[in-house]
């Protein structure tokens, strides 16, 4: 990588994912929960094979 | 109805072929390009399906990716912004090309199908996307002897998803809950495999072979720090010791501390250190694996379970669901691992989106996992006259008998017959064999014909009529998938084992079949059955008929780095390049001591896994 795409890649990093972050992070459910399991909305498999975009 | 299932572009790239509902062919890529976990579109292994079946990429009706690009790319961002302001330096080197491969991919496998002789309107028309984990768990289940059962994968991770509980019915599979990146059960014994200087991605089983010889005395640290387990099977790791969200390496600095050890260096002595490390992860493993298993049991109150994703090749693991009779039947995908994606993304277009009526069968239809392509007689001819070989041609009642016998007589047979087998086990198609009651043939097989390291163990295949006899297992293992203890029986009585430690540990005969007993009495076992192989069968059965012992070492046709042979002449270039004795294809017997073509230096050919 040379130095420019180097310094590019860091100006977009503080620039854009940082702030992009900070409100993601904001926005983000904290709670806790006692089990990591997670119940998905699209159970059934005909439905979640499809075309991609 | 013709559909095509294809996994790559991450490791291990496959391809397998679904005829009304029929497995007809699956190959991994790596066979073909002779690159161990090659990850490229499996260009290779799709042309030999087609010409294998005398098809045309127009006779395919659907295809269908393992997985879904975007929900990857919506995992690899999200990852970023949830640990931002680390990962500056992975996101300078890997994030580009991240998005790129992501961003890209259905535009990458538009264009190689464009290749094979697809437009882009048929592409369009035909090409479907799976999702990971329901590629595995489709992969595990519909191939499965059973109507109904729960389905528990696992692995590093798929889009988001690093396990799931599912369950199939028939036709159709429900997802019921998953567990989300970075809490990952594969990732976590990565990392182990990572610490201990093994290969990420190949390095597991090696890990996994290790941890007989170690104590698991870091469990409580393990449990302490890295992992939080709960009694529901569901865990989350602690992200403050591992580098794999948005950094270049699994584990950190804090993670060394917490053992007090640095990394191993790569191919640097391995210590009792390494090996009771091997055994806590190992353990830790197990603990999470059974609780989730008797949660999955609470949750559905099924008698079956279907496994599959990368961690269900830990055949210590599925050894202990079985020994511990949480469910009646448990079935597991030879193809566990990524490559198997590509059968379960096929079979679960073919049976959950068209609909089709899935018939019951008494035997799992993977016919044995042998799937890959096959080669005739004739073909075999012409191929060793033109590689200069001198070889016999045997009857088949005389191939048996001798080939047997030879094997009784203490030496390495490269035996290839019929169609090559799908997953990384090989299991009687593309095999080295060797005899299992010879004290030194696990140091020989290492060293001198696999070139890998001396602690690793081998495993045997047995008839499956006199499994119980010699092992401590009550189910039949026919994709070398179970460990268990080989019979008390044929233990042989030890001394003074107590002051040994380590590898040291490996020149005690500790069974009337030393060769394929681990340190701790376990093996990996593989039960060979007359309907799916036959002429394995028979071999075995001959070799009982002149030694009173039904079982064979049976390890991979390949050598260290080497993905395993997938053609005639791939497998001649490994007889020639090693000090197998014998190397059998078909009919057709070649002995070392009368090849005129000098030996070739192999080993260099393959980078180390």
């Amino acid at each position: 990588m040379n130095l420019f795409s180097k310094f590019s890649s860091t100006l977009i990093y503080f620039s854009i994912f940082v702030p992009i972050s900070f409100f993601y992070r904001l926005n983000k459910n904290k709670k806790k929960n006692n089990s990591s399991w997670i119940k998905r909305e699209s159970q059934f498999a005909k439905d979640i094979i499809s075309k991609e975009p | 109805m013709r559909i095509l299932g294809i996994s790559c572009f991450y490791h291990d790239s496959a391809v397998s072929l679904v005829e009304n509902g029929k497995i007809t062919f699956a190959a991994q890529e790596e066979r073909f390009t002779r690159k161990k976990h090659d990850k490229s579109f499996p260009f290779r292994s799709i042309l030999s399906c087609l010409e294998g079946k005398n098809l045309k990429i127009n006779d395919i009706d659907f295809i269908v990716f393992y997985e879904k690009p975007s929900l990857k790319l919506d995992r690899i961002f999200k990852t970023y912004l949830d640990f931002t302001p680390n990962g500056l330096k992975s996101f300078n080197e890997s994030f580009p090309t991240y998005i790129k491969n992501s961003l890209f991919k259905k535009r990458n496998i538009t264009s190689e199908l464009e290749k094979l002789g697809l437009t882009i309107n048929e592409v369009n028309k035909k090409l479907f996307f799976s999702e990971h984990h329901l590629s595995h768990a489709a992969s595990a289940f519909y191939p499965s002897p059973f109507d109904k059962s729960a389905v528990l994968t696992m692995d590093g991770v798929g889009e988001w998803t690093t396990t799931s509980i599912a369950f199939g019915e028939e036709n159709k599979i429900q997802i019921l809950k998953e567990i989300s990146f970075p809490n990952s059960l594969g990732l976590l014994y990565s990392a182990f495999t990572y610490y201990t200087g093994f290969k990420v991605l190949s390095g597991e089983y090696k890990l996994m072979g290790l941890a007989p010889y170690g104590v698991p005395k870091y469990v409580d640290i393990i449990k302490d720090s890295l992992i939080e387990i709960n009694n529901d099977g569901s865990f989350i790791l602690n992200m403050d010791y591992f580098n794999y969200t948005t950094g270049l390496t699994m584990i950190n600095k804090k993670f060394e501390s917490l053992f007090g050890q640095n990394k191993r260096i790569s191919e640097s002595k391995l210590t009792q250190f390494h090996m009771d490390i091997a055994a806590s992860i190992q353990k830790v493993t197990e603990e999470v694996v059974l609780k989730m298993c008797k949660h999955i049991k609470s949750l559905t109150s099924s008698k079956n379970l279907c496994l599959a994703g990368g961690v269900a090749l830990n055949c210590v693991a599925n050894g202990k669901i079985v020994k511990e009779k949480i469910f009646d039947n448990v079935w597991i995908q030879p193809a566990a691992g990524d490559a198997g994606g590509a059968l379960g993304a096929a079979l679960t277009f073919y049976y959950d989106k068209l609909g089709n009526c899935r018939p019951t069968s008494e035997t799992d239809t993977m016919f044995g996992s042998f799937l890959g392509p096959i080669f005739t007689n004739q073909y075999i001819e012409e191929e060793l006259k033109s590689l200069n070989s001198i070889f016999e041609f045997h009857s088949e009642e005389n191939l048996y008998k001798e080939i047997a016998n030879e094997i009784s007589n203490g030496k390495a047979v490269g035996w290839f017959q019929d169609k090559m087998e799908f997953g990384p086990r090989s299991l009687g198609n593309r095999s080295i064999l060797a005899d299992p009651r010879s004290p030194i043939m696990q140091k020989n097989l290492n060293l001198k014909i696999k070139y890998r390291e001396s602690f690793r163990p081998f495993a045997p295949s047995i008839i499956k009529e006199n499994l119980n006899e010699w092992f401590d297992l009550d189910i039949e293992s026919p994709y070398m998938l179970l460990v268990a203890n080989v019979a008390k029986n044929h233990h042989i009585i030890k001394k003074n084992e107590d002051d040994l430690f380590g590898i040291e540990k490996l020149n005690i005969a500790r069974s009337t079949v030393p060769a394929i007993t681990h340190v701790d009495n376990s093996a990996r076992i593989q039960t060979v059955c007359e309907s799916t192989n036959k002429r394995y069968y028979k071999l075995i059965k001959e070799f009982f008929k002149i030694t009173g012992c039904p079982i064979l070492v049976n390890t991979s046709f390949n050598i260290r780095g080497e993905p395993i042979v997938c053609s005639p002449k791939d497998a001649f270039k490994c007889f020639m390049g090693t000090e197998l004795d014998l190397l059998v294809i078909g009919n057709y017997v070649l002995r070392k001591e009368k090849q005129k073509i000098s030996k070739k230096k192999y080993l260099n050919e393959f980078e180390l896994d």
